[in-house]
């Protein structure tokens, strides 16, 4: 069969222009931007970047963690209760015994070994990881209201402030850590064997288990590690914002999830990136914003992020189609 | 054998059996009629949500949105009733809303092919952020007295949000169980793609679900404002999660092919009574989230630790 050469150039080319329109969540935020400068010429500034960034860097160390879970197929919906079991035991150690160290140790360690809890119960007696750790999230959380009893603790020295509300020079130190896990979680995923296991194991669970993975104690490990890095989140937020009450991080998981799912991880395992999760948080981050500038009142800012989430993946998908059409004529032809 | 057979009883008839020991130990008023019909009520909404959860679950699939749907619908029946219009209008307005909430999620998921929890998700948002817009956050008051006695009333000894719900239910087992409904679902739950290549109306039966949860979230809506007599926009937040948790409880498995309408009363159920035993025992708020969130995991973890063994006891005949 003659090629019509010029054609299927044509056709790449139409591939390569679709695939620019699918990817709307990066052309999302760059329009929040106009906007947002639109609006208010002085939003164009380093000092208003670097403020965005420091807000979406908590969003994105919860979201990283989320990422891995949803990686493998799972979900963890007990984040935001972890954050504020791990946030209200590290606030009062600090409050009450002046100290910092034991005090982070603690929650981080408390973080991960509830995470590993939901790893034991979910990969070795196979447990739904949505019933597992909406469990967990119900749990944690009633177990940090009988601990608060009603209490707030609030007015932290300030070497415990300088983790969430100090600064490095001119960057913010939620922004270096939220580089740092960044950094680490794209290693972990990019160039170990760990990290692209839990590629197979969101793929394919039997294979990855026939090929001689320890499926089980992969999928411990990830939820672990969101575990850990959710407390490590609660202890930035509460940091800043410098107050403990038994409700804190409520709802976050959904942040959380919303900041994954905007970014483009398939919700199906293995498709996805870490750096996905950076878009996710700072969309949200950045909408929230415009919402705020724009007077919009709070109650109906949820209408529009669910809306928004729901026009971007449609959006994606229907692109995605084109794509898949274009390119199943051109093997035809 | 006999172990076998254990296994195969759905392990939510053992730890409802076991709270209902405990709780007529713990109290003489646990194991009364009139606590029983106190159950009823308060289960009837959950067991609403819960009926068309398991047909979405069937699929495979999940629906995050009708606890926020459910107060919608309660704040758009409560102001349709505060603008003055007559009862049937706003529990038609009601309904309606519940409805086109669900068509708009099967829209998304059917034909723009958005997954079902990112779809149910944003949806969830939606219906919270219309409801608390509605009236800035505020609850809705002074309903229609027709409205509230008729429906948050009685008929005989049983209350008549009992009665919908329960109606609702058969209807759902009805047509699981014994229409094209159930082995449709059943199919697209197992193989979406063998499904189609049998000749189903995969995108019509894909819908469905979503559909009679949205409209189930509507009845529940209406439901909830007669019982407490407002119009509340936050109400129905986290009953989906509890729905969810109900169903699986029950011993309909997540990953869908398989359910049963039964499995799901007895999730809902086992649920109701757990709280009202844990109210009855006089423990604080904070007690009573923490064994909650304990009961739901170790439901599927007792059972799922006895498969294993039976898995391994074969496995030992066999060699």
């Amino acid at each position: 069969m003659v090629k019509d050469k010029g054609l299927v150039h044509l056709r790449k080319q139409n591939v390569k222009i679709i695939g620019l329109f699918k990817a709307g969540r990066f052309i999302f935020p760059l329009l929040l931007l106009i906007i947002l400068a639109i609006l208010q010429p002085s939003f164009l500034t380093m000092s208003n970047f670097v403020n965005i960034l420091r807000q979406s860097s908590i969003l994105f160390i919860l979201a990283a963690g989320q990422t891995l879970v949803i990686l493998t197929e799972g979900i963890d919906l007990s984040i935001g209760s972890i954050i504020g079991f791990t946030a209200c035991m590290a606030g009062s150690l600090v409050i009450n015994d002046g100290n910092n160290v034991i005090g982070i140790f603690l929650a981080i360690i408390l973080g991960m070994l509830i995470g590993l809890i939901n790893g034991y119960i979910i990969s070795h007696i196979r447990v739904p990881a949505f019933v597992t750790t909406y469990g967990m999230q119900i749990l944690i959380r009633g177990l940090t209201i009988a601990f608060m009893k009603g209490d707030v603790f609030w007015g932290f020295n300030d070497s415990f402030r300088f983790i969430g509300a100090g600064s490095i020079g001119a960057i913010p130190m939620p922004i270096i850590i939220g580089v740092l896990v960044l950094i680490i979680f794209y290693f972990l995923l990019n160039y170990s064997t760990f990290g692209q296991s839990i590629y197979y194991l969101g793929n394919n669970r039997n294979a990855t288990k026939v090929s001689g993975f320890k499926i089980r104690k992969i999928e411990t490990i990830v939820y672990a590690i969101s575990g850990l890095v959710a407390s490590i989140g609660g202890l930035l937020y509460l940091s800043r914002l410098n107050s403990a009450e038994a409700s804190l991080g409520t709802g976050f998981e959904m942040d959380a999830i919303a900041a994954v799912v905007l970014g483009g991880t398939s919700f199906f395992g293995a498709e996805g990136k870490i750096e996905n999760a950076i878009i996710g948080s700072i969309t949200i981050t950045l909408l929230k914003n415009a919402m705020n500038l724009l007077g919009i009142s709070s109650y109906w800012q949820p209408f529009i992020i669910g809306l928004l989430i729901v026009v971007i993946i449609a959006n994606e998908r229907a692109f995605e189609k084109l794509r898949n059409l274009i390119l199943v004529r051109e093997r035809v032809n | 054998m006999r172990f076998k057979k254990i296994i195969r009883t759905p392990g939510i008839l053992f730890i409802i059996i076991l709270i209902l020991i405990i709780g007529s130990f713990i109290s003489p008023h646990f194991l009364t009629l009139s606590n029983f019909s106190k159950i009823l009520y308060q289960s009837a909404i959950l067991l609403l949500i819960a009926s068309g959860m398991t047909l979405v679950i069937t699929l495979g699939e999940i629906d995050l949105s009708p606890g926020a749907v459910l107060s919608l619908s309660s704040m758009i029946t409560a102001l349709a009733m505060e603008k003055g219009s007559s009862v049937f209008l706003s529990i038609i307005v009601g309904l309606a809303t519940g409805l086109i909430c669900g068509v708009i999620n099967a829209l998304f998921i059917v034909k723009a092919k958005v997954p079902a929890f990112i779809t149910t998700f944003g949806m969830m948002s939606m219906a919270k952020g219309v409801s608390l817009g509605l009236k800035d956050g505020a609850t809705v008051r002074g309903l229609n007295e027709n409205f509230t006695n008729t429906i948050g009333g009685n008929i005989g000894p049983i209350p008549v949000v009992v009665l919908i719900s329960i109606f609702c239910f058969i209807i759902l087992f009805v047509l699981l169980a014994h229409g094209k409904l159930g082995p449709y679902l059943f199919a697209i739950g197992t193989d979406k793609e063998a499904a189609e290549y049998s000749g189903i109306n995969v995108q019509l039966y894909n819908a469905l679900p979503f559909v009679i949860t949205g409209l189930l979230a509507g009845v529940a809506g209406i439901l909830f404002t007669a019982r407490l007599n407002l119009g509340h926009p936050t109400g129905g937040i986290g009953y989906e999660f509890e729905a969810i948790a109900a169903v699986v409880v029950g011993g309909n498995p997540l990953e869908g092919g398989r359910s049963n309408m039964v499995d799901t009363l007895l999730g809902v159920f086992a649920l109701s009574i757990l709280k009202n035993s844990l109210t009855m025992l006089g423990y604080p708020i904070w007690w009573q989230m923490a064994i909650s969130g304990l009961v739901l995991i170790f439901a599927l973890l007792v059972p799922n630790i006895l498969k294993y063994k039976l898995i391994r006891i074969r496995l030992g005949d066999k060699q």
